[in-house]
């Protein structure tokens, strides 16, 4: 019998309804053929044993080891990561709404944003909602099927006006909606903290966006220090954590895996996880987004690092993974947003049901695992 | 019946840009106008508003 030979297909990047074709990443070469190595098997088996049988966390040796791992092993670690979190968190998926209470005109310099008053961006600052606007977004939240919602201001830190509005307005979320209601509200004392916990707030969001080493790059007018300052302000008056990432800032690799390994300390309740939508006018503007595949890859390493957390689809998702959406779900995935974002929009909440659906996931209110 | 003559992406006159607003995001400039308008954005649409031309709604708000 003759050898088998195959015509190379030129892989085609193409544009996307969601993306011009200048913004999508690079054309990366087509997905390797070869069957995975005996020593990559075994790097894929050790991470299974570890979590699945031994029930611990990796390390930040065997994440790297993970993250090293050739674009042909993607699927195994979505396959391992999908084990994990119906081992680690049930097969549930929360949803969640978000609004953007207070917009634009934020002191804050995260490259990244569009409500920085720092960059000249499209985004036109807004004052704080009323309590009728802000109820009327909770309430169209409730009838998409959520458990969640979250109140997010842009701000540096609450002052004492914004936040007795937040403690105004989380008892009444809560009561005439049933939601959980989160907040994120930048960053918090001790003082501020207390009261939020008292006043109701299930869970504050406080994200660290990136590694501690890549952090300066990113922003300059306070520390990822003071962010998980916060963060454990957060968890010790009583509020779940909610601490997230944003990946394709231009961070190494080895950075990914410093991120993960700092979340693994920070311990949070859920982990919100971003793709780089990059914003007109800010500094990250120009950056190409993110590869869908390797959007995967990452999806799969945070379960892998995180089993036990609230992994949730967030900003930049439907640009950067387009139809591979549903992969995440199965590679780790166990939360989205549903509808619209903070300043940009989404997919419509009936296309993330249907794939909940035809993925036969149900939908649940997830809390700290046990 | 409004009259586009300008870019909801970035507020040019569509004589100098032929549209870069992205699927994805909503209007932040006035078609009419060019100007900049203030959007508030929920889980289920958006509002935008322009000084001088009022107010425009997604479908679904």
């Amino acid at each position: 019998m003759g050898a088998v030979t195959t015509t190379p297909v030129a892989f085609r990047s193409g544009a996307s309804s969601h993306a011009s074709a200048h913004e999508l990443s690079d054309s990366p070469p087509p997905l390797p053929q070869a069957a995975l190595s005996a020593a990559d098997r075994a790097v894929i088996a050790g991470a299974e044993k570890a979590l699945l049988d031994e029930r611990r966390l990796l390390s930040g040796h065997e994440l790297t080891a993970l993250a090293a791992l050739p674009d042909g092993a993607v699927m195994n670690l979505a396959a391992l990561a999908h084990q994990v979190r119906l081992a680690w968190c049930g097969p549930e998926v929360e949803v969640e709404g978000i609004l953007s209470a207070k917009t634009g005109g934020c002191p804050e310099d995260c490259h990244f944003c569009s409500q920085s008053s720092r960059f000249d961006t499209p985004v036109k600052a807004t004052p704080f909602l009323d309590r009728d606007e802000v109820l009327a977004a909770a309430r169209e939240t409730a009838t998409l099927g959520a458990s969640e919602f979250c109140i997010v201001l842009a701000v540096r830190g609450p002052d004492e006006r914004t936040l007795q509005r937040i403690l105004e307005l989380v008892p009444l979320v809560r009561e005439q909606t049933g939601l959980n209601v989160a907040v994120s509200a930048g960053i918090l004392t001790d003082d501020q903290a207390r009261r939020l916990a008292k006043g109701g707030v299930h869970r504050y969001n406080h994200n660290v966006e990136t590694a501690r080493s890549f952090f300066p790059s990113i922003v300059t007018t306070h520390t990822w220090d003071e962010r998980a300052d916060t963060c454990r302000l957060v968890k010790v008056h009583g509020m779940e954590l909610c601490c997230g990432a944003l990946l394709n800032m231009g961070e190494t690799d080895d950075q990914r895996v410093e991120l993960l390994t700092q979340l693994q300390e920070l311990e949070p309740t859920e982990v919100p996880l971003n793709f780089l939508n990059p914003r007109p006018g800010t500094p990250l503007g120009d950056r190409k987004i993110l590869g869908a595949w390797e959007a995967v890859r990452w999806i799969a390493l945070f379960r892998l690092a995180l089993p036990s957390v609230i992994l949730r689809y967030a900003g930049g998702r439907e640009v950067t993974l387009r139809d591979l959406q549903a992969i995440g779900m199965t590679a780790g995935i166990n939360a989205l947003i549903v509808g619209n974002y903070l300043t940009t929009l989404g997919r419509s909440a009936d296309e993330d049901l249907q794939m909940l659906d035809d993925l036969r996931m149900p939908i649940g209110a997830l809390s700290a695992a046990i | 019946m409004p009259v586009v003559t300008h870019c909801t992406g970035c507020g040019k006159s569509l004589s100098e840009c032929h549209g870069c607003g992205r699927e994805l995001d909503p209007p932040r400039f006035c078609s009419e106008c060019g100007r900049r308008m203030t959007v508030m954005v929920i889980p289920t649409g958006w509002v935008a508003n322009c000084r001088d031309h009022g107010e425009l709604r997604s479908d679904a708000v």
